[in-house]
């Protein structure tokens, strides 16, 4: 048998083992993705058939369109910054011994906090009476309403870092493991201080690495919608008003149509995204 | 062969997990009752059916039913004692106890043994009404009348009490206004010469017996006002046994050789009947009490507001009949299930406008209740006889859904159903503790989506616009346009929800917001403004708000958010300059109306909001100001009862009232709004329901709240309930003296004043959901001082500016 069959072979034993997956993901989101991109072009109840009648409405929807610039704008302003503040923190990690085991833990603790805790220590921090107004009353500083504000979204940015930051920590010292002793004591050799090393062997080593947290990320973005909406509610402050928000409103009014051509428009873009930053890595290995 | 298992492994793996994973089996038929052994659906036979049995004309309250020794029935009622000897088919009156049931007496209660010998509780009435003595009539089968001579303890105020001593009296003898302060945890008066006042009347009850039952040895189980549990000697009225009790009951029956007694909140106590001490308990029997009692909102006496029911010793030895709202049960002592017999929702176990006030098994198959309408005072007579025949569940099935629920949809389903037995109705409650509004309309919009919804929406508190603008709702202007030309309705209220000339949703019961108070108060009162400056000009401060019932800012935002009308343009955007105009004026007024509050109590009542009930309707409107410590009552009009309570309360107080309106706006309050989902499979039968709904015969329903949208309805409604229709209401004034108010029912006079109004009606008030939460909310903060009237404005605006923008 040649080399390509039996390539080509081995490659179909593999399909064969993750058609069940795959029929399961199909059967729980694909099929159902399907309806919801039928459902774009249909009206919510009667399902007649309206064309592109819902994504020029979605479109031309300024909630949407308020939700959609805060995703964004959280997303570009959160992404980078938990991946750099949790690069910085597994290299420090990684080269300190002992207490990084505990250090470890103790950013993981974040993330194993049930939401509702997480929501009851937002409001005792941030509420118009609470702590973090006390301190600032005692020290002089004016109170601030921080939820009813444009302070909201960055206390939604500090709530997301906070709780992730371990995540990723994990995932960055994975990689980090991944790297050969060697590469970096050969650099040494050759004069190479840390700063040069960092950025000539770790960055480039961690780049597979750096892709997955950054999808991770992204999708876990998404999920600061629970502490959210549980703080406040339907209608938040307009500055952390999020397209859950305004999907998650939609189905409370039966706008179905309006919530496929959403979830397409939004699927859309991620597709986009992914697919942009999947062809830069790949550039960049190659 | 290496080769042979790669490749046939992972095809046997694909394989062994589509055939474990898509197997599966379709139960909905037997879910249903239905087999799937053949082709064709096979219907389960076999239910019970009802039955009126015609009774003698003029008879009365029907106190006991009992099958004698001789196969004769015999019925004890307060107009005579009647007997059947066709198995309660047809009736005579005896000569039984004749005497008594002449115009100088009345018959309280009363029980009959097998051998046809009857214990009467009666009134023997002097000079006037008010003059009588309680006695105990024995009448044995052959109507020998003997007056027994039972010596009771007398009345015992201090203990008579929940259970507890020093709590607070009963209902029986307290009926006083519970924001009086007037009684402390001992029981006594801050003011001893208030105590005085208050009990000088009652200084004279005289204790009775209350409820009463032959036990099996012939001896009358009883039980008075102290709640002492007798043991009498029929023949002697020799007390043979007593036994106190602490909790305060309100069912007793002779079972066998047990006496069972049914405390306030359904507790379960079983004692002997020869040394009344407690025996074992039944755990079967008391978790089903308890279950009962827990699912009693759709139990509820709609009058007393308790649970009601009955107990009767059944045909078998140590079995008992146990019959409320929700059907007919039967426990055998000893065993672990309580059984469903009957099923209260197809028939007129289930109709709350009625209580079982008598109930014997006749044979193993047949039953007989009497039944006494509460609102009317008739009562009636029903016998239920299985028939293997008939089919045991409807062929058509329709779900009603409310947010909340409500004792006028559950008698218009009840009367439904006993007028449609092949319609099963089942009424779906959204709301449940701990859950939101929005949390509720997404559930129902999934089962909506899943084709699971309901049949029928009542949609008090939805996004009505928003569901007729999504095709949701069916066009019924064709049932609303046929009950309009047979019997009018109030076309203003009836389509207020029209759109190019369709109906999606009408409106089956409305209220009237109205203001009650001194007419030269009243005069100056046009809206949030002028409200603000008669409270804030009010010379006296009282040390409750001068506005009824307002003690927090939410309160105060509740009741007068009816001038808030105009604060929604007709574009669904806020009027900006109204709504700053109205949290102005609001706060203003709510600073004058709580002025000489203790703020310790405003705080109190702030914890005690988060637990209250919100009701449609005021039934006592008016009848605070009596107290002369509130000068302005406000709150929605929505009952014939309430008006004449209102209008009897105007005239102690010299008060006046006026409904909320503008210039060119008569406003009312919609309620129980129907609509028809259009995705319904079962469209007839949720056409026919709705239908239904607005008929004169179902908007005669006198229960719960709201008045008829159906003219001929509200004429009659116009008419009291019962000839001698009398309600009594107690309450402390400023000095702490007793008030009472008795209320009877509209002259004529006023009657037309009320029907004249309510054809002037024409303006919904019906606040969308989220921007009554948003002005609720953020202007409680503006009235308590933790925002500015433009901060609390620009809030709203923003959050209702968001949602708006979502549409």
């Amino acid at each position: 048998m040649s080399k390509t069959n039996r390539t080509r072979k081995q490659n179909m034993a593999g399909v064969y083992f993750i058609i069940p997956s795959f029929l399961g993901v199909s059967i729980f989101v694909l099929f159902p993705f399907l309806d919801v991109v039928r459902r774009s072009f249909v009206t919510a109840v009667n399902e007649t058939w309206v064309g592109l009648a819902n994504y020029k409405m979605v479109i031309e929807n300024s909630a949407f369109r308020l939700a959609a610039g805060n995703t964004l704008r959280f997303v570009g302003v959160c992404i980078p910054v938990l991946v750099v503040l949790s690069l910085l923190t597994a290299v420090f990690l990684y080269s300190s011994g002992k207490i990084a085991d505990f250090l470890k833990s103790a950013f993981l603790i974040p993330m194993a906090i049930p939401v509702a805790s997480v929501v009851l220590l937002w409001k005792v921090l941030f509420h118009g009476q609470g702590m973090l107004n006390g301190f600032m009353d005692k020290l002089g500083f004016t109170p601030v309403d921080w939820m009813n504000t444009k302070y909201a979204f960055w206390v939604l940015v500090f709530s997301y870092i906070w709780k992730n930051l371990g995540y990723d920590i994990i995932l960055w010292i994975a990689g980090l493991s991944a790297i050969p002793s060697s590469i970096y004591e050969a650099a040494r050799v050759d004069g190479a201080g840390n700063i040069r090393i960092f950025f000539s062997i770790t960055i480039p080593n961690l780049l597979p690495t750096l892709y997955t947290i950054t999808v991770l990320s992204f999708l876990n973005s998404f999920k600061v919608f629970r502490e959210g909406y549980l703080v406040a509610g339907d209608y938040p402050h307009e500055s952390m008003y999020l397209l859950q928000h305004t999907f998650n409103n939609w189905f409370r009014d039966l706008s179905f149509d309006k919530i496929a051509a959403g979830a397409v428009l939004v699927a859309i873009v991620i597709l986009i995204l992914v697919t942009l930053l999947e062809k830069a890595w790949n550039q960049k290995e190659s | 062969m290496k080769i042979l298992k790669k490749q046939i492994l992972p095809i046997l793996l694909v394989f062994s997990t589509v055939l474990l994973g898509a197997c599966g089996k379709d139960d909905d038929n037997l879910k249903k009752g239905t087999s799937t052994s053949d082709s064709k659906t096979i219907q389960a036979k076999g239910r019970y059916l009802e039955e009126e049995v015609s009774l003698p004309d003029q008879t009365g309250y029907i106190m006991a039913i009992k099958r004698m020794e001789n196969n004769v029935l015999r019925l004890v009622t307060d107009s005579g004692i009647y007997d059947s000897e066709d198995n309660g088919d047809t009736w005579s009156k005896t000569e039984i106890g004749a005497q008594l049931y002449t115009e100088s007496y009345s018959v309280g209660s009363a029980d009959i043994d097998s051998k046809g010998n009857v214990i009467l509780v009666v009134y023997h009435f002097g000079d006037s009404m008010e003059d009588y003595t309680i006695e105990y009539h024995y009448l044995d089968k052959d109507g020998e009348d003997r007056v027994l001579d039972i010596e009771l303890d007398p009345m015992d105020f201090g203990d008579m009490s929940n259970g507890k001593e020093g709590e607070e009296a009963p209902d029986s003898i307290q009926g006083m206004d519970e924001s009086e302060d007037s009684m402390t945890q001992d029981g006594q008066s801050e003011d001893e010469s208030d105590m005085d006042v208050k009990f000088n009347q009652n200084d004279d009850m005289e204790n009775a017996i209350q409820t009463l039952s032959f036990a099996d040895n012939g001896d009358v189980i009883g039980m008075d006002y102290n709640s002492t549990m007798l043991q009498i000697d029929p023949l002697t009225g020799e007390i043979k046994n007593t036994l106190k009790n602490d909790d305060y009951i309100s069912e007793l029956v002779a079972c066998g050789n047990k006496v069972l007694l049914k405390g306030m909140n359904n507790t379960l106590e079983v004692y002997n009947t020869e040394t009344l001490q407690l025996e074992d308990s039944y755990p079967a029997l008391s978790d089903f009490f308890a279950a009962q009692n827990q699912g009693a909102e759709g139990n509820m006496n709609i009058n007393y507001g308790v649970p009601s029911s009955l107990m009767k010793v059944g045909l078998k030895e140590d079995s008992l009949l146990y019959t409320d709202h929700t059907g007919l049960y039967q426990y055998t002592f000893g065993g672990t299930v309580v059984e469903q017999i009957i099923n209260g929702t197809t028939n007129s176990l289930g109709n709350m406008e009625s209580n079982a006030t008598a109930l014997e098994q006749l044979d193993e198959n047949t039953y007989l209740a009497g039944f006494m309408d509460i609102q009317g005072g008739t009562a009636k007579l029903l016998k239920y006889t299985y028939s293997g025949e008939a089919d045991s569940t409807p062929s058509a099935e329709i779900n009603v859904y409310s947010l909340k629920d409500d004792q006028t949809l559950r008698q218009v389903i009840s009367k439904f159903q006993q007028n449609n037995p092949d319609i099963l109705v089942n009424l779906q409650i959204g709301m449940s503790e701990g859950q939101t509004l929005s949390d509720t309309l997404r559930t129902l919009n999934t089962n909506i989506m899943s084709g699971k919804g309901p049949d029928i929406i009542i949609l008090d508190g939805m996004p009505i616009n928003n569901y007729i603008d999504k095709n949701l709702l069916e066009d019924i202007s064709d049932l609303v346009d046929d009950v309009d030309k047979s019997e009018g309705l109030y076309g203003d209220i009836a389509k207020a929800f029209e759109k190019d000339k369709k109906i999606y949703a009408v409106p089956t019961r409305f209220a009237i917001p109205t203001i009650v108070g001194d007419p030269a108060v009243l005069d100056g009162i046009k809206d949030a403004g002028t409200l603000a400056d008669q409270l804030e000009g009010y010379p006296e401060a009282s040390d409750q708000p001068l506005l009824t019932n307002t003690y927090t800012a939410k309160e105060y935002l509740k009741s007068t958010l009816s001038y808030a009308y105009d604060i929604l343009k007709e574009d669904g955007t806020l009027d900006e300059g109204a709504l700053k105009a109205f949290l102005e004026a609001s706060k203003r007024g709510y600073k004058g109306d709580i002025r000489g509050v203790n703020p310790e109590e405003i705080d109190g009542m702030k914890t005690a909001e988060e637990e209250k009930d919100s009701t449609f309707g005021r039934v006592d409107l008016g009848a605070g100001l009596m107290t002369e410590k509130q000068i302005l009552d406000m709150g929605n009009m929505s009952t014939m009862e309430s008006y004449a309570t209102m209008v009897a309360a105007n005239k102690k107080t010299n008060s006046g009232y006026q409904t909320i309106s503008s210039e060119d706006k008569q406003l009312f309050a919609p309620n129980l709004m129907a609509g028809i989902n259009s995705k319904s499979k079962q469209l007839d039968a949720a056409k026919d329901f709705v239908k239904a709904m607005l008929t004169e015969e179902f908007q005669s329903i006198r229960v719960g709240e709201g008045f008829p949208v159906n003219q001929k309805a509200f004429e009659a409604i116009c008419n009291p309930p019962r000839e001698d229709y009398m309600m009594a209401y107690m309450l402390s004034d400023s000095n702490g003296a007793s008030i009472s108010l008795e209320v009877t029912w509209p002259t004529d006079d006023e009657l037309s004043e009320i029907k004249e109004l309510v054809k002037k009606l024409d303006t919904p008030l019906n606040y969308d959901s989220t921007i009554q939460e948003a002005i609720m909310g953020e202007g409680a903060k503006c009235l308590e001082g933790e925002l500015t009237v433009d901060e609390a404005t620009a809030n709203i605006l923003k959050t209702v500016q968001l949602y708006l923008s979502e549409q």
